[in-house]
């Protein structure tokens, strides 16, 4: 059984205009989503600015109000409105943010903003409770001194580490991580992004992880969704989508990563100017009218992609949902 | 999941570290805003004068015995200031200026402490509230603070005054209240729409930290340098409203003195110039007062902009 | 645009009424009644029951607001029991004094205002610029009434510039000479209500015009050779003229509320010394129209802001 499934998942935003300021039209910002996390693993959700994945991120751990589908926490429906099971569901569910700065809040000491899961979600006496804020910091790499300082007296690498503190203080099972090194310097990115990797080998726990950086995904994730407009159109393991990618889309995206390689500039030229030929091309087959990805079908054991029902049928390939 | 034993520090260690930690902790905002005042002169000054003149006037009153200074005295009839003792001279019922001066800033005083106290207090929790839970909570409260902006205020203050029997200075500031929280609600309400999107408030959320709590605690620090500046200023304001109406003969009763009471003396054209020491030092009081508190006003935004800065560390 | 205006308008229907319900509540909580000593100071106490019932003064409460709402409709606004007139019609005769102070006071604001600000902000940080400074500091603290009882008495009464009461002289005549005495008559309280209300548009102009002067548009401006004059003059004043002119609307609340202390203390016949003499002398009938006519002209003066906050900026268009 996977740690979390998500069903179907829509958020959708209401546009309201007219006269009597109705909601006439929708923001599909998330339009049936479904894919699951295993224990222990991370699964990276990719895709360009506006694509949906930071309110799917959102969706999962509660801060977006889901406006259809399921959220399946160890085969459980979790009712996220009903405050009692969304606090037990958050003690399980944490999440990283983008803006180290703004997720830490300016006048609280270091001290409070990592103990706050801890006094809401287990109420330990004072004492304790400091000696396990004091090993949380030393978990990434932050010494006692941290502990009564102010968010802005750190770098925002070090700020992201109080972050990711903050966000397994409580022993989550998951932790969704939202673009977590995006506004980081690269030196500091892998910094970071090695303590991510330590937690998860000392602790186990999954992450989804939200990224427009493929780079930084294939280097954190087993698995790995590339959503578009909203909607999925390509999720397999490292290999499926980096050496065996089928969707134009993800095609395209991939042919984006810069490659320092002087010597074959020319050819990498060519290379990315036939892909996006292609894709020019086929646009219109791999999206509906309302230009949006079609269901994904299963190609492989681990690999699924959006593509158009027609091409599906040719290859006697179907529906079958996410495995 | 290494076990505590091995975590554990020595309590020393820990209360040397703490020391160490509150010493190279940033100064609190009230500690840059006291400096900010030695640092500026004029600022200490007003500041002195505000508060030895309100505590000044809140012990001279005990003092003085009000029913027996509010009689009328022929033989003091429009005393001149220094003739017959009276410092500031007397008003046509031979009323000493000096003692109604003193009673009558602690009365305007006290309302406008308590005005600002209650409509700030009223207007923060609106603000905070309307804008962090937005959606139909804030459309409702939007369109109550329409309709109160509607109301043509000074108009139905005086209504009121006049439908309420027996009133007096408590349920006078309550009229008050009922309108001057306005300002406050709408500036705090637009700071918490912004502080609301930011992603402390959604880890808080994700922490566990029920709505109250993240409204009291977590943004209302965030927004306090703003709470004070509003607070400063209003006061500022507020003596104007009692006296205002006082000056109208609708704010305090007859017989208990106020600041605009006093200043009603120039209604009388023969008053306003002859005898101008029946209104004037009332006048001149007022605006060295207003003066002074928005002043203090001005130096504590500008602090709390300096500490702003330094949080955000730029 | 249309609709939107429409929909603000529609949106003040159920305010107008909220507010007529309110009035009418109040009047029936004001102490006393209608009757007794208006007619016969010696009526009995079954003559006043009388009178009470056939006006219809011991019906419920809602049917008399509608009997209210009724007359209302009609222009039938009932009668002033201290003037025996008709109160639409001793509204109507102060309604135009108020009127003429009102917009004087706001002609002199704009007029004071608009070179005020723009030259603050142009210079910033200079002499003239602190004065500036000091002065919207100054009036914006001290409470209106002090300023206009200081006024007076500076202007008024020691150095005689200005008449101190009234809204004409008694030996005003002919039309020139009429309208000269009612210019006088209004020359301080405008001028002290303007210095009083230009604070608000100094600041938001001095910021404007600062903020503007080290915006990229007008450093692609500079950039192209347009001269210095016609920088502020074409750009920077013309981007924060209409937000400015939203302030008209905004300062309709603030005028109203101020005629009353004007108009008191000047003893200009207008609106607001209405309303306080018939608060004194408890004539319920005014009282009541002149708080429902305030409500509505502050509606109105929003509704006005908006409309041109709205041409200004695309976004509250579109909502």
């Amino acid at each position: 059984m996977s740690l979390i499934e998500v069903k179907d998942l829509q958020v959708h935003f209401p546009i309201r205009s007219g006269f009597w300021n109705r909601i006439t039209d929708q923001v599909k910002a998330v339009d049936g989503v479904s894919f699951k996390i295993n224990a222990g693993e991370t699964f990276g959700l990719v895709g360009e600015s506006g694509s949906g994945k930071t309110t799917t991120g959102r969706a999962v751990v509660g801060l977006e109000k889901a406006t259809g589908g399921q959220i399946l926490y160890q085969g459980e429906n979790i009712a996220l409105n009903k405050p009692k099971e969304r606090l037990n569901y958050n003690q399980n569910v944490q999440m990283i943010f983008q803006d180290s700065l703004s997720s830490l809040n300016p006048r609280k000491r270091i001290e409070t903003i990592i103990a706050e899961p801890l006094r809401n979600f287990q109420k330990l006496d004072s004492e304790t409770e400091k000696i396990r804020v004091l090993q949380l910091l030393d978990i990434v790499g932050l010494g006692p001194d941290a502990l009564y300082k102010y968010p802005h007296q750190f770098s925002g690498g070090q700020r992201q580490r109080i972050g990711i503190a903050r966000a397994v203080a409580t022993n989550p099972k998951l932790i969704i991580a939202d673009e977590p090194v995006s506004a980081l310097d690269l030196s500091v990115q892998a910094q970071v992004l090695n303590f991510l990797k330590k937690i998860q080998r000392e602790f186990g726990v999954s992450y989804l992880f939200i990224s427009h950086d493929l780079g930084v995904v294939r280097h954190m994730c087993d698995r790995l969704a590339i959503m578009n407009h909203g909607r999925l159109v390509e999720v397999g393991s490292r290999d499926d989508i980096y050496n065996h990618p089928l969707h134009i889309y993800t095609q395209r995206l991939l042919e984006a990563i810069p490659q320092v390689d002087v010597r074959h500039r020319q050819e990498r030229q060519q290379e990315r100017l036939r892909i996006e030929k292609i894709y020019q091309e086929q646009k219109n087959d791999y999206y509906d009218q309302a230009g949006m990805a079609y269901p994904l079908v299963q190609v492989s054991q681990t690999h699924f992609v959006a593509l158009p029902p027609q091409a599906a049928s040719k290859r006697k390939l179907t529906a079958q949902g996410v495995d | 999941m290494k076990s505590l034993s091995e975590q554990t520090i020595d309590p020393q260690e820990l209360k040397r570290l703490t020391q160490e930690a509150e010493r190279q902790a940033t100064p609190s905002a009230g500690k840059i805003v006291w400096s900010e005042f030695k640092a500026d002169r004029p600022a200490l000054i007003a500041l002195i004068i505000v508060v030895c003149f309100i505590v000044f006037v809140t012990i001279a009153s005990f003092f003085i015995n009000v029913s027996q200074m509010m009689n009328t005295n022929i033989t003091a009839y429009l005393n001149r200031p220094l003739q017959d003792g009276y410092l500031l001279g007397a008003d046509t019922g031979g009323r000493s200026i000096m003692k109604q001066l003193i009673v009558g800033s602690r009365n305007s005083i006290g309302i406008a402490i308590g005005l600002t106290l209650i409509s700030s207090t009223w207007g923060v929790a609106w603000g905070l509230i309307s804008g962090y839970y937005g959606g139909f909570v804030d459309w409702w409260m939007q369109r109550i603070y329409d309709f109160m902006m509607m109301l043509p205020m000074t108009m139905m203050i005086i209504v009121l005054v006049t439908i309420i029997h027996n009133y007096n200075a408590i349920t006078l500031t309550l009229i008050f209240s009922c309108f001057y929280w306005l300002g406050t609600s709408r500036l705090i309400r637009s700071r918490t729409l912004a502080e609301s999107k930011k992603d402390y408030v959604a880890a808080s959320i994700t922490s566990g930290t029920n709505s109250w709590k993240i409204i009291f605690r977590e943004i209302m620090p965030n927004i306090s340098s703003l709470i004070v500046v509003d607070t400063t200023l209003s006061f500022a304001e507020n003596i104007g409203v009692e006296t205002g109406l006082s000056y109208l003969g609708f704010g305090l009763p007859p017989k208990t003195p106020s600041l605009g009471t006093l200043i009603a003396n120039a209604n009388d054209p023969n008053n306003i110039t002859q005898y101008w020491w029946t209104w004037l030092p009332a006048a001149l009081e007022i605006i060295i007062l207003c003066l002074a508190i928005s002043y203090i006003g001005q130096v504590i935004r500008r602090s709390a902009d300096a500490s702003q800065r330094q949080a955000v560390g730029k | 645009m249309w609709k939107v205006i429409l929909r603000r308008v529609l949106i003040m229907i159920p305010e107008i009424i909220l507010l007529s319900i309110l009035v009418f509540l109040l009047a029936k909580m004001m102490p006393g009644d209608p009757f007794t000593g208006s007619i016969n100071p010696r009526a009995g106490t079954a003559e006043i029951h009388h009178l009470m019932r056939i006006n219809g003064l011991y019906d419920p409460w809602y049917q008399q607001y509608w009997n209210w709402i009724v007359h209302l409709f009609h222009g039938n606004l009932g009668q002033s029991y201290q003037y025996h007139e008709s109160v639409a019609n001793l509204i109507g005769q102060r309604a135009e004094n108020t009127l003429w102070l009102s917009l004087f006071t706001m002609v002199l604001t704009y007029l004071i205002a608009l070179p005020m600000g723009m030259y603050a902000g142009r210079h910033e940080g200079k002499l003239p610029d602190t004065i500036i400074r000091i002065y919207t500091y100054v009036t914006y603290c001290i409470p209106f009434f002090v300023i206009l009882v200081v006024g007076l008495w500076i202007f008024g009464y020691v150095l005689n510039w200005f008449p101190t009461t009234g809204s004409i002289s008694a030996t005003a005549s002919g039309f020139s000479g009429t309208i000269l005495s009612r210019f006088y008559h209004m020359l301080l309280p405008g001028l002290l209500g303007a210095l009083f209300s230009t604070v608000n548009i100094v600041q938001y102009l001095r910021s404007e015009v600062i903020d503007a002067k080290r915006s990229d548009y007008v450093k692609t401006a500079r950039a192209k050779g347009v001269p210095e004059k016609a920088i502020y003059r074409h750009h920077i004043f013309r981007n924060s003229l209409l937000p400015i002119a939203a302030f008209g609307g905004y300062s309709i609340t603030g005028l109203l509320n101020g005629s009353i202390f004007t108009e008191s203390i000047f003893s200009y016949p207008g609106m607001g010394l209405l309303f306080v003499n018939s608060i004194s002398y408890r004539d319920y009938t005014v009282i009541t129209a002149l708080v429902l006519l305030f409500g509505i002209l502050n509606l109105l003066g929003t509704l006005l802001s908006d409309i041109i906050l709205g041409i200004v900026d695309p976004r509250i268009r579109i909502k």
